[in-house]
C-alpha cells in the first residue's frame, strides 16, 4: 500500500528541495537537446534507495541521469525536456504511475517518450495496463544491478561511452 | 471539525463485507454474503465505499426514509464485485435523488467510462444514461476531497490495477477503508529472488523497509481500519500474487501503525463462519502475543459502528 497523497508533501517539498529542482531544469534546459548529447535518463520513484541504486547502475554510462522522488516533483522537468528513457515507478504517494503515465501519454510532448515501469506489483493486469500505455519493458523489483544495465544498454546504444572494456564496473 | 462539531448521527454501518463475489449461503450469512459496500452517515452526509452487491440493500433502505437526498459513492477500483449493485441502485433512477462518483481515473471522463461499461448491451438492459437522478462524477484534486463534513484523501494501494485505499476524517476520527490490498508483496518476492547477489539483496532490504512506511503511511493512526483479511495463512501459500493479504499480515500492520480498531474485512467466498470466527480467534491471540491495545472484529454484514 501507499500512503496519502499528502504524503509527498513530507520528505520532497521544502524550499530547500525546491531550490534544488529549478537548478535542475535550468542546468537541464541549458545542456543539449536530447539526441545532440548524452542521452537523458529519468526516474520517478519514491523510494530514495531506488534513486541510489540508478545513480551507482549509471555512473560509468555515458548518460545524464535525473531522478524524483514524486510524479509532483518531476513534472516541472518533463514539462520542458523529453527523455530518452523514463523509468517509472507505480505505487506512489502523490498518484499512481500508471495514471500518470495515461495523462502523460495525452500529452503530444511525451505521447512517444520511452518509458520502462519498475514496480513490486507483479499482476498480470498491470502489466496489461502498461502494455496498453506503450510501455517498453515492465520490470518487477527487486530486479538485478545487471538487469537494470542490461536494459538501459539495450535501450540505450550510445550510453556506453564511458564503459571500461570488461563492461560491468567493479564497484557495482 | 472538531468532536464537539460531531454530527448527529455519527455511524458506519457494514452493507456488504465480502470479497469477490456474493456468497448467499446458510454458512456464510452469520458473517454476510453480499459483497463490499460501507455506509458512512454524518447528519445529513452520506458516504458510501464501494458499490458492491450491498449496495442494493442499502439503496432500498436509504429511499424510504426522510433522510438525505444527496450522496458521494467512493470506489476503490472498479472489479466487479466492487461496481456489480449499481445496476440495481435505486437512488439512482430517482429524480430527487443526487449521486455523485469518485474512483482511479484520470478524469472525470475516464471515471464515468468505467462506471458505466459493466451496464452496456449486451451485459445489462439499461444502461447509465437511464439513470434519472442528478448524476456527477468528480475530478480528481490532489489536495482531497470534501463532501460535507467529511475529509476524503486516497492512495494506492497493492492490488492488480489501479485501485485506491481512502482516509476519512469525520468529527476528529479518522475512519481508513481499504479493501482490497496485499501486504508484504516485495518482502515475499525478495526471499524468492534466487538469482540476486549480496549486494542487490542488501539493496532491496533497504527498498522493503521504505515501503513497509509507505503503506503504513495510509492507515496510520487510524480509529477504524476496515481492511482486506481475505485469506487464511493456508489459502495465502497458493494465492499470492491475487492482491489480497493474509489476515495477519493485516493484523500485523494494524498494530504497527498504531490503529486503535480493525475490522476484518472482504471476507473469501471460501470461508465459511467457522473459518472467519477462527480467524478472529487466531488475530487476537497475535495482538496478546504482540503485547498490542488493538482491538480486532470482524466485519459483519448489517454491523452498525457509533463514530
Amino acid at each position: 500500500m501507499r500512503g496519502l497523497n499528502e504524503a509527498m508533501q513530507l520528505p520532497v517539498s521544502n524550499a530547500g528541495r525546491a531550490r534544488e529542482l529549478s537548478d535542475l531544469i535550468a542546468t537541464a534546459q541549458g545542456q543539449p537537446a536530447p539526441g545532440k548529447g548524452p542521452p537523458i535518463i529519468v526516474v520517478v520513484d519514491d523510494s530514495s534507495t531506488i534513486r541510489v541504486f540508478f545513480e551507482r547502475v549509471t555512473r560509468d554510462l555515458d548518460v545524464r541521469l535525473h531522478t524524483f522522488a514524486s510524479v509532483a516533483e518531476s513534472l516541472p522537468y518533463l514539462a520542458t525536456i523529453q527523455p530518452d528513457l523514463l523509468f517509472l515507478d507505480i505505487l506512489m504517494p502523490d498518484k499512481d504511475g500508471l495514471t500518470f503515465l495515461e495523462e502523460l501519454r495525452n500529452r503530444p510532448d511525451h505521447a512517444t517518450t520511452p518509458v520502462v515501469v519498475i514496480s513490486s506489483k507483479d499482476y498480470a493486469q498491470d502489466r496489461a495496463l502498461a502494455r496498453s500505455l506503450g510501455v517498453l519493458e515492465y520490470v518487477i523489483k527487486p530486479m538485478s544491478t545487471q538487469t537494470i544495465r542490461d536494459l538501459i544498454l539495450r535501450l540505450l546504444p550510445n550510453s556506453t561511452a564511458s564503459l571500461p572494456a570488461a563492461g560491468v564496473p567493479s564497484a557495482l | 471539525m472538531s468532536i464537539i462539531d460531531k454530527p448527529d448521527p455519527c455511524f458506519l454501518r457494514f452493507w456488504g463485507v465480502r470479497g469477490s463475489y456474493a456468497s448467499p449461503f446458510e454458512s456464510h450469512l452469520g458473517v454476510g454474503g453480499n459483497t463490499s459496500c460501507v455506509e458512512l452517515r454524518a447528519g445529513n452526509s452520506l458516504l458510501v465505499c464501494d458499490a458492491g452487491t450491498g449496495i442494493i440493500p442499502l439503496g432500498e433502505h436509504i429511499i424510504s426514509n426522510d433522510g438525505p437526498r444527496e450522496l458521494l459513492v467512493l470506489m476503490t477500483h472498479y472489479h466487479w464485485d466492487h461496481i456489480c449493485g449499481l445496476p440495481f441502485f435505486v437512488p439512482a433512477f430517482r429524480r430527487d435523488w443526487r449521486v455523485r462518483f469518485f474512483g482511479p481515473g484520470r478524469d472525470a471522463q475516464e471515471i464515468e467510462r468505467s462506471i458505466a461499461a459493466q451496464m452496456r448491451a449486451p451485459y445489462f438492459p439499461v444502461e447509465t444514461e437511464n439513470w434519472q437522478a442528478d448524476i456527477g462524477y468528480v475530478e480528481p484534486q490532489c489536495e482531497g476531497l470534501r463532501h460535507g463534513p467529511f475529509l476524503i484523501r486516497h492512495g494506492s494501494v497493492h492490488h492488480p490495477g489501479v485501485t485506491y485505499g481512502y482516509r476519512i476524517t469525520i468529527a476528529g476520527r479518522t475512519v481508513v477503508y481499504v479493501s482490497d490490498n496485499e501486504f508484504r508483496f516485495l518482502d515475499r518476492s525478495l526471499a524468492n529472488a534466487g538469482d540476486l547477489s549480496d549486494e542487490d539483496h542488501a539493496i532491496f532490504r533497504s527498498v522493503i523497509s521504505e515501503e513497509r512506511m509507505a503503506e503504513l503511511a495510509l492507515i496510520r493512526d487510524a480509529d477504524i481500519l476496515i481492511h482486506d483479511a481475505q485469506y487464511t495463512e493456508e489459502a495465502y501459500i497458493t494465492k499470492r500474487g491475487w492482491g489480497h493479504s493474509c489476515y495477519l499480515d493485516t493484523v500485523d500492520a494494524a498494530i504497527d501503525a498504531g490503529v486503535r480498531l480493525l475490522y476484518l474485512f472482504h471476507h473469501d467466498p471460501g470461508n465459511d463462519d467457522r473459518i472467519v470466527e477462527e480467524m478472529l480467534v487466531r488475530a487476537r491471540a497475535l495482538i496478546a502475543e504482540r503485547g498490542s491495545s488493538l482491538q480486532c472484529e470482524i466485519a459483519r454484514e448489517g454491523l452498525v459502528v457509533t463514530l
